[in-house]
């Protein structure tokens, strides 16, 4: 929770945040797609993420990750400060994550981490889209989507 | 990784252990035939689940692959 929240929200300050991830395996398309999501201070935001990976089509030695992201809040109010904090909060991580993943890769496969991964992340098409819910009544807070999407080539 | 709860780890690992080999060795070959893991698993799973009773973690109405459905259709 970042820190300027804290105070608003005592409460579920002291609360571990419980995530949770499902996977699907697809032997036959050769894709594997997580899901994850918290599933607790869900009021307060939540933040979804959806990763496709699967062989590039256009070179089968590589694995391609299609990484998406939403994050909402329902909060009265100040949904859109969250939304908007929580976005802001994925980009930032989404980076080192990347790093770490690389690292992992690099020792399996035994060599010094490749430059491949990085660049093409800085240059691949990143796009944050806000699209608002559509509102029931005038008096509650709109709920927004917002998604990031990345590729990698691994 | 440790298991969420702190006496379930052992399990976990024997379990995770028995899964990752079935996995590589097996299921990927296109072997699926067979549950070599089925006994571990249960063990860990009844574990795991006093533990999220005991942790308060709110479980109810949580499905699979996601909180609300929709989210797939494309945004691009």
């Amino acid at each position: 929770m970042p820190r300027w929240a804290e105070r608003f929200f005592p409460a579920n300050v002291a609360h571990s945040v419980y995530i949770l991830e499902d996977s699907i395996v697809d032997p036959k398309n050769r894709t594997m797609t997580t899901f994850t999501w918290n599933i607790n201070h869900a009021r307060l935001m939540v933040v979804e993420e959806r990763c496709e990976y699967r062989v590039n089509p256009e070179n089968s030695n590589w694995t391609e990750v299609k990484r998406e992201a939403w994050v909402s809040s329902s909060l009265f109010g100040v949904s859109r400060a969250i939304q908007e904090f929580g976005l802001a909060r994925f980009k930032s991580n989404v980076t080192k994550s990347t790093k770490g993943f690389e690292y992992v890769l690099a020792r399996m496969q035994g060599e010094a981490p490749s430059k491949t991964l990085v660049e093409t992340a800085k240059e691949a098409t990143e796009k944050a889209k806000e699209t608002a819910l559509a509102a029931t009544e005038k008096a509650k807070d709109l709920a927004s989507k917002a998604a990031t999407k990345k590729k990698q080539y691994v | 990784m440790n298991s969420v709860g702190e006496a379930c780890t052992e399990l976990k690992r024997e379990y995770d252990q028995c899964f990752n080999r079935w996995f590589a060795e097996k299921f990927l070959k296109g072997d699926s035939a067979g549950d070599p893991c089925g006994q571990l698993f249960k063990r860990y799973q009844l574990c795991v689940q006093k533990a999220i009773k005991e942790k308060d973690i709110p479980i109810e109405g949580l499905e699979f692959m996601g909180p609300s459905k929709g989210k797939t259709e494309n945004s691009s």
